[in-house]
């Protein structure tokens, strides 16, 4: 059945990890026939595409996911839930690379049981109303939380729960519909964001563990409990939030109704805007077995007498001030200039180190932090920032009205590439230099990373204009599975080097007119080489003009990437590297006898398909010198000529210049035979 | 600076050369006051013979008055042997009337007015055609260096 599969081993994977690449058209792992004119437009995100699809042997259908090269899939989780069979889980069937007939390009394709989708929890209870008590402890919790146990054995999250997600089987059990169609929580329902990452964008919801799961299967539970949705009384999601951490969660939503007791104590538990106080899957498993766990701490309320008042708003706990900060971040930055911010802080049971690094913070700059304008708009940015991650060190990082959890920087940074989104990728970048997430010491947080490094090594060369060490090799530093999103090689899944190669190689052969190099293609080499070096990928170092040419850089990380990979054969592209130098010497070198001598060189050795030879060729720099150098001294030359020769060629004015010498002449000529006659005639 | 200096070189060099121009006509104007002095007759042939000179300095337009001190020059030239034989006469007057009726004097000295006048018109263009062929010898060269450097180098060639 797989003889037309080929299997490619993807580089940078911690797993190892096996991408299989379908030889057949809109065919996936030559058993899934994609039907590419059938398009599901009520599922399909923004990130994946959902067709049907049949078995080809068998005739039984599926949906076939069809993935955008802009979304950086989570391959390690593709391998994770197609071997490991997750209950209550849509399940998985298979993914392969595969090329589209109406597309007429390579994506990663995914196959997942089929399902009716209007057969959904959701619609279940507007249609029927409540859940049972016992549908909702004897199945729905249970047969949930076993999927979470499930994921957080295998650090994966859902964050997809929500009832509209929650498929109904034939036989009344509950299934969770796959999440792995877009990024962690990025189309869930505002009420199901955890609080920690309530503020993020949609792209900078991704945490460690399983808390904003377990919130939101909480917040599943209430809905299938109660039949309401209290969250769309209020009149913005703002509203909503601000309320939420002011009362919190299980306040607003438990206060005025009547829940059993148990049910009180299962959302007491698992409601808790502190994802370190919230329950963890063994206390829901405890709490189904009749077995609750002890609540000993809960998130202050605004109850109390000692609030902040700030922008109209009183504030009563470190959750909803940090939250209101946030949102009016313009504001915020003169208030904590205010004295009594920290006051207020230190009446709140902040920890001893917390309320240090306060200190820290501001107590040496209070004189210039009271007179905002003297600190520069980035030094302003950056306190507000590590003030918030202080007083709410389970919350995102949050900078200028932008918001994101430490995990989800590398897809966010990709995402806002992808799309263009300068500004705040620009911030992305500034978070990962400034290492905001360090300031957080709390577990679990959304500043919680799983390995520092990973953020750390990329961030450390990163250089604003090089396209080697530019935003772009960043990305994929970070994303070690996203596909190359260069324009030259969009139409094909290019997830590694060897793919790079084939698909350049190809490409040259087909368009060789077309064929260019941009940052895209020059950061995906450098990250998959991890080149950290400069001078590897200078060519003419001492010539700007061709050193910093993108045709240059692709040249010399071409070559690195050919020797990393020597089996594949680059031809074609070989040629038309060679060609595109031939016309930059053209243009740039000057002097004809040196250029048609290494453009003579060039053609010779790009018969053998072998860039380092090219290389070679332009790693002596004396003759390139002597072009400049002799270059210059020429033009000077020139220059001096050329006056000379208008000089000379002034016409009118030299010939009435012989004119007036003639007529000098013709003077003095007879004065000298005036003075010869006189004497003579003297004599 | 330099330039201003060249300038102002330029202009005494000019002024040193009008002076120049103008000396010959001024030994003219002392020798006709000289002879005014010593005879009527005398004077009135030398006037009658400088009157190329007058007429020349009356229609010359040039800034140097090199015509008119081409002609006064050559004007004196055929004057000349005339007033020295008037001066080594024993009566000036007898031998200025025998002068004056002397149709041969005439032509001698006005003949020598022409003869200046003839100079001044075909020396100072032979100079011309003499420089202008030495220009362009050394256009041809310096245009010949110029190509060679510029396609050596591939610098534009400037057609103008």
């Amino acid at each position: 059945m797989r003889e037309n599969t080929e299997i490619y081993n993807q580089h940078a994977t911690e797993k190892e990890l096996k991408l299989n690449k379908s030889f057949q058209i809109d065919v996936v792992d030559s058993i899934y026939k994609i039907h590419t004119g059938e398009l599901i437009h009520e599922i399909t995100t923004e990130f994946c595409k959902y067709f049907h699809a049949t078995n080809i042997e068998d005739g039984s259908e599926y949906f076939a996911l069809v993935f955008d090269k802009h979304f950086v899939p989570q391959l390690d989780v593709f391998g994770t839930l197609k071997v490991n069979m997750f209950n209550h889980l849509n399940k998985l069937v298979a993914y392969s690379i595969v090329k589209l007939s109406h597309t007429k390009a390579t994506h990663l394709v995914a196959i997942v049981e089929k399902y009716d989708i209007h057969n959904n929890l959701g619609s279940y209870i507007e249609k029927n109303g409540p859940l049972s008590y016992e549908q909702i402890s004897k199945k729905l919790v249970p047969q949930l939380t076993e999927l979470l146990s499930q994921c957080e054995q295998r650090n994966i999250n859902c964050g997809n729960i929500n009832p509209f997600n929650i498929l109904i089987t034939e036989d009344d059990n509950f299934v969770l519909r796959e999440f792995i169609s877009s990024y962690s929580s990025f189309n869930q329902m505002h009420a199901y964001v955890a609080p920690e990452i309530a503020e993020c964008t949609e792209t900078g919801r991704q945490i460690i563990g399983s808390s904003a799961d377990i919130y939101a299967l909480a917040i599943c539970v209430f809905y299938c409990l109660t039949g309401k949705q209290p969250w769309l009384d209020y009149e913005s999601v703002y509203k909503y939030n601000d309320e939420r951490f002011n009362q919190t969660t299980f306040k607003i939503l438990t206060g005025k109704r009547k829940i059993t007791e148990n049910f009180k104590a299962f959302f007491k538990g698992a409601l808790q805007d502190n994802p370190s106080l919230r329950w963890k899957v063994r206390n829901i498993f405890e709490w189904i077995i009749g077995n609750s766990p002890k609540i000993s701490f809960f998130e202050n309320s605004n109850e109390n007498n000692n609030l902040l008042s700030f922008k109209g708003g009183n504030y009563g706990n470190l959750k909803s001030i940090a939250y209101a900060l946030f949102n009016n971040w313009e504001d915020a930055l003169t208030f904590t200039g205010d004295d009594k911010l920290l006051k207020w802080i230190k009446r709140q049971n902040v920890s001893n180190d917390t309320m240090e690094s306060l200190q820290n913070l501001f107590g040496n700059e209070r004189s210039l932090v009271k007179t905002p304008f003297l600190l520069k708009s980035n030094d302003r940015n950056n306190k507000l920032t590590k003030l918030l991650i202080l007083i709410d060190p389970t919350g995102s990082i949050r900078i200028a009205g932008f918001a994101l959890s430490a995990m989800s920087l590398p897809a966010a940074l990709h995402y806002l590439l992808s799309k263009n989104k300068r500004a705040q990728a620009e911030l992305i970048i500034k978070i990962l230099q400034e290492k905001y997430w360090k300031f957080s010491k709390a577990r679990p947080s959304a500043c919680e990373v799983i390995d520092e490094k990973l953020l750390e090594d990329p961030i450390s060369i990163y250089s604003v204009n090089s396209p080697v060490f530019g935003i772009e090799r960043i990305v994929y530093s970070l994303n070690s599975y996203a596909t190359c999103l260069s324009p030259t090689v969009i139409n094909d899944y290019v997830s590694d080097i060897p793919d790079l190669l084939t698909c350049l190689d190809k490409n040259a052969s087909e368009f060789p007119e077309k064929f260019s190099f941009d940052r895209h293609l020059i950061g995906f080499i450098a990250a998959k080489l991890n080149i950290v070096n400069d001078q590897e990928v200078k060519v003419l170092a001492n010539f700007p003009k061709f050193s910093d040419h993108p045709l240059m850089y692709g040249l010399s990380v071409l070559n690195l990437a050919q020797k990393a990979a020597p089996e594949i054969k680059i031809q074609n592209l070989c040629n038309v590297l060679t060609s595109k130098i031939i016309e930059l010497f053209e243009e740039y070198l000057h002097n004809v006898n040196f250029k048609k001598r290494i453009i003579a060189s060039l053609q010779e050795v790009s018969k053998e398909g072998d860039l380092s030879k090219i290389v070679n060729i332009l790693s002596d720099q004396k003759p390139f010198l002597e072009d400049y150098n002799g270059y210059y001294k020429a033009c000077k030359e020139v220059q001096y000529l050329r006056k000379q020769i208008e000089n000379l060629n002034l016409g009118d004015r030299v010939f009435e210049n012989a004119l007036i010498l003639g007529q000098k002449l013709t003077v003095l000529m007879s004065y000298v035979l005036c003075l010869i006659v006189t004497v003579i005639l003297i004599i | 600076m330099k330039t201003m200096e060249d300038k102002s070189y330029n202009l005494s060099k000019e002024q040193n050369f009008k002076f120049a121009a103008s000396l010959i006509k001024i030994i003219a104007f002392v020798i006709a006051i000289m002879v005014l002095v010593v005879s009527r007759y005398a004077f009135i042939f030398f006037s009658a013979a400088m009157l190329p000179t007058i007429l020349a300095i009356f229609f010359d337009r040039n800034i140097h008055k090199c015509a008119s001190a081409t002609i006064c020059t050559f004007n004196l030239i055929g004057v000349l042997p005339y007033l020295i034989r008037l001066w080594n006469s024993n009566s000036i007057n007898s031998m200025a009337k025998s002068v004056i009726v002397d149709v041969d004097s005439w032509m001698v000295i006005y003949g020598a007015a022409f003869v200046g006048q003839l100079l001044y018109m075909s020396l100072p263009l032979l100079i011309v055609k003499l420089y202008a062929a030495k220009v362009q010898v050394q256009t041809t060269g310096i245009e010949k260096q110029y190509l060679q450097i510029s396609e050596e180098w591939g610098i534009p060639i400037d057609k103008k």
